[in-house]
């Protein structure tokens, strides 16, 4: 209990730093969104110089001393109010973001999992059969196409797969025709088929890492005393390799695996752009490119947090996986 | 009555019946509905914003759903097609114009549109100046109410261009907006408007479909009933579902459009980029830092780019090299033949790098070092940067192109490639020395010009520079002629003062016009036809022109009464 106490402490003082990071970079970097929307709008020579005064006054961006920006700023995120859009404006930041959220959390969550949990699983028979064909092929093609550049696989499979043969749709999350319904299974079944052929590039790609590190861990394990003292016990070869071997090798990756999930939100740009996905991940590329801070702000702030929150839970699996933490 | 008698009046009406069913039938002979597939901007994910003031609202709000007073169709050069404006007059002093606004008009929730609801949008711009994109205020002093279908502007100045810019105000519904409290953040999930798609379905992330308005003023119009625009995020899946037929207006670049777009389907995919409509994309040395500030060596390196190469290699051949005053087939008219003339004398717009190299020793840049670059006449180094948008594949092979020909003829020119809002800022700012960028053409010609050479652009404290004056050039005379042109609603006065405006820019050399900008759009004929083509280019078909958008959603309809999926 002395533990988890610990670690939540720790990871409250770890997002009080990243809410204080989240309002000093934006305000570190040279000119700020209402020079550039106003730079955009007066090349139609057109507008007028007044006009820049007005957005900045609309942006929010109004002068005052740092440290009642401060805590306002501090309240404001708290209460969940990231301010109005730059970019988008006048729509709110959580509007922004919500409409897209959900979709990258679905597949790249859905992905990343899947992706580890056949990598894992993949790695564990490598190192249990090493040296045979699992160990020999599996494993080195996997990791070539781990090193590939993701962009690549994800456009080739778009072009052969989807757009050459059309077994797959080419973009988009559910079928344009159907309304959203979570309700309707044909609605259910259109979001499952729109999200193969992205899922698989990215399982495709990150399964190879997987692989590798379970295995690598593995191996290290199963030269340990207590598995052949396992197997001299006379338990099942199964038994031996999951529950007494895998859930030790796990631990290691499970840290990996942790960072990975609480990346998931920024992280998924490209197969956001090549298969035209609603993510999120491109949203905060448009919103950088605009330099519109405060939809920046708030999807750093996600970001920031769910890394924290990820690194919590595998914490917790920690001690349930590993007694000698308790 | 005789029989005879009688066997004349069934035959009269016989054949009246059949005139009318035959009048109905013409009438009626263009097939409806469908839902045509358009693509905007790239958007990772759409959010609901329709508001008319917003800075970026999604794309059909301007144009599409609200309507103008007045539309200037680009192909009519500068002829007004008049739209929610039946017609306006500039009062004898030139102080103040009427505009006659159409009557029958319904908003789409069946309120009458009028006076009232011109006389409050221009209300609403006046009290909250972040909304006056237009920059109306600068111009216009106030507006009065005549009669339910009148209104006139008094302006603050004489000004002959303020018809074209009051004409594309769009007027917003009083009923509605003068209930929200604050209109500069409402997001008018609902819009309420005349134009011919109105009603909002199934908005989602992904896509929304704008349907038809049943109370359009335009009777039987718009044929078609739905434009529905999904969220594409960038021009690689655009043209995948483009050669796919999943599109069926865009407004994309597509290299190679012949052998992969057109290729797809031969019949029915088309495409116009109008070459030599748009307006040209230029090179801008910044003249008030040298080597720019030399008008000689501006003279020299107008002759050291290989236009022919850009317009193959960068731009596929879809565009044509731009003349040296700027000005393409979209403005003929207006061309001054004694501007050209003096262009081609001093050797501008024509790739003869000999010719440059002449011209460059003449005036003193010569390799003074010995380092194999040329230096300036006082001694100095020249070596500058290019700058040119990160991402703009077409135009950054052109700004590579481009600093090849300077290297060519000894000027120590390399390429640079910020993104957007960094290279904007720089030519804004003035903290450049060569970059690559659009112009502006306008409804007349002179806008081409004013855009870039009139001095009241560059702001007098902070040095921001607005429209297109990025190249910082301007001079009393031609300051003279800008003002004489607001001032006279002449249009042969106006011409002269064009005329001279061009030998101006000829002498001068501001900026260096390299090719009309291609008017990307490409369409699918094999769902809806009526688009404009290039045998038939009744007006400028891009989903993203302002200008022309709304003649085109008005004018396609269904190739037959079963394609679009009606039922």
């Amino acid at each position: 209990m002395r533990y988890l106490a610990r670690r939540i402490g720790f990871y409250a003082i770890a997002a009080f730093f990243a809410l204080t990071l989240n309002f000093v970079i934006p305000r570190l970097m040279p000119g700020d969104p209402a020079q550039l929307m106003f730079g955009r709008l007066s090349t139609s020579g057109q507008a007028d110089p007044r006009l820049l005064d007005s957005l900045r006054e609309i942006f929010g961006f109004v002068e005052g001393p740092l440290h009642e920006q401060y805590f306002a700023y501090l309240t404001h995120m708290l209460q969940g109010n990231f301010g109005i859009s730059v970019s988008q404006f006048p729509v709110p930041v959580t509007d922004v973001i919500a409409s897209s959220l959900g979709w990258t959390i679905r597949l790249i969550g859905l992905a990343t999992i899947l992706s580890f949990i056949i990598g894992t699983l993949l790695g564990t028979f490598a190192a249990w059969r090493r040296g045979r064909w699992t160990d020999n092929l599996v494993l080195p093609a996997l990791g070539i196409l781990n090193s590939f550049p993701y962009f690549w696989i994800a456009m080739v499979a778009l072009y052969f797969l989807a757009f050459g043969q059309g077994w797959f749709p080419m973009s988009h999350a559910y079928d344009l025709d159907l309304v959203k319904d979570w309700g309707s299974p044909e609605y259910i079944a259109s979001v499952i088929y729109h999200a193969m052929l992205p899922a698989f590039t990215i399982i495709l790609t990150s399964v190879g890492g997987w692989m590798l590190g379970m295995r690598n861990n593995m191996i290290g394990i199963l030269s340990q005393d207590y598995v052949v003292m396992a197997q001299a016990k006379g338990l099942s070869d199964r038994r031996v390799m999951l529950v007494y071997a895998a859930r030790n090798a796990l631990l290691p990756s499970l840290t990996a695996f942790g960072m990975s999930l609480g990346f998931v939100i920024g992280g998924a740009l490209l197969t956001e752009y090549v298969f035209s996905y609603p993510g999120i991940g491109l949203t905060l590329l448009q919103a950088v490119n605009a330099r519109d801070y405060p939809l920046m702000q708030g999807i750093f702030l996600m970001i920031t947090f769910s890394v924290l929150i990820a690194n919590l839970l595998i914490d917790l699996a920690y001690v349930l996986l590993d007694p000698r933490v308790r | 009555m005789s029989r005879k008698l009688s066997l004349a009046l069934v035959i009269v009406l016989a054949l009246s019946l059949v005139l009318s069913v035959a009048t109905v039938v013409a009438q009626d002979d263009i097939p409806r509905g469908g839902t045509v597939v358009v693509n905007e901007s790239p958007q990772a994910a759409w959010v609901r914003n329709f508001s008319p003031f917003a800075p970026n609202p999604l794309q059909p709000t301007l144009n599409l759903i609200y309507e103008p007073l007045v539309l200037f169709n680009p192909v009519e050069g500068g002829a007004p097609t008049f739209w929610l404006a039946t017609g306006y007059e500039y009062a004898e002093d030139l102080m103040s114009i009427t505009f006659t606004l159409r009557e029958g008009v319904l908003w789409s929730d069946g309120e009458t549109f009028n006076a009232d609801d011109v006389v409050f949008t221009f209300g609403l711009l006046q009290a909250n100046p972040g909304l006056d994109r237009g920059g109306l205020m600068s111009f216009v002093s106030g507006v009065e109410k005549v009669d339910d279908y009148t209104v006139t502007f008094t302006l603050s100045r004489v000004y002959t261009q303020a018809d074209t810019y009051l004409g594309g105000m769009l007027p917003v519904p009083e009923h509605i907006w003068s209930a929200i409290e604050d209109p500069v953040t409402f997001t008018n999930d609902n819009p309420v408007s005349t134009g011919p798609f109105t009603e909002v379905v199934n908005f989602s992330e992904q896509v929304y479909d704008l349907c038809r308005n049943e109370n359009y003023w335009q009777e039987g119009r718009p044929y078609v009933d739905c434009l529905r625009y999904p969220a594409f995020t960038g021009n690689d899946p655009v043209n995948l579902a483009l050669i796919n037929g999943e599109v069926d207006w865009a407004g994309n670049f597509v290299p190679d459009i012949d052998a992969t777009f057109v290729a797809a389907d031969p019949e029915h995919h088309g495409y116009d980029f109008w070459p030599g409509g748009g307006s040209p994309w230029q090179f801008y040395g910044n003249t008030t830092v040298a080597p720019f500030d030399d008008v000689a060596f501006r003279r020299a390196m107008s002759a050291a780019i290989d236009y022919q190469a850009i317009v193959e290699i960068a731009m596929f051949d879809y565009t044509v090299p731009a003349s040296p005053i700027g000005l393409g087939s979209r403005f003929e008219t207006s061309i001054n033949p004694d501007a050209l003339a003096l262009g081609e004398e001093y050797g501008l717009g024509m790739y003869n790098p000999e010719f440059a190299a002449e011209q460059l020793d003449a005036a003193g840049y010569v390799d003074a070092d010995g380092d194999g670059w040329r230096d300036l006449p006082d001694g100095g180094p020249i070596e500058f940067t290019i700058q040119i948008v990160n991402g703009w594949t077409d135009v950054v092979t052109a700004t590579d192109i481009i600093a090849g020909n300077f290297q060519d003829v000894g000027i120590n020119a390399s390429m640079t490639t910020p993104d957007f809002g960094e290279w904007l800022n720089n030519l804004q700012n003035g903290t450049y020395v060569a970059s690559l960028g659009w112009s502006n053409y306008g409804r007349f010609a002179y806008n081409y010009f004013r855009d870039q050479i009139d001095s009241t652009l560059i702001n007098a404290e902070t040095g921001f520079a607005g429209g297109v004056a990025w190249a910082r050039w301007s001079s009393p005379e031609t300051d003279a002629l800008i003002n004489a042109y607001n001032e006279t609603a002449d249009a042969a006065e106006q011409q002269d003062i064009v005329n001279q405006i061009q030998m101006a820019f000829v002498e001068n050399v501001p900026a260096i016009p390299l090719f009309y900008g291609p008017q990307w759009y490409e369409y699918n004929s094999s769902r809806f036809v009526g688009w404009p083509t290039a045998e038939n280019r009744y007006t400028q078909g891009s989903p993203w022109a302002q200008g022309s958008r709304l003649i085109v959603a008005t004018t396609i309809h269904c190739v037959d009464d079963t394609s679009c999926g009606q039922e």
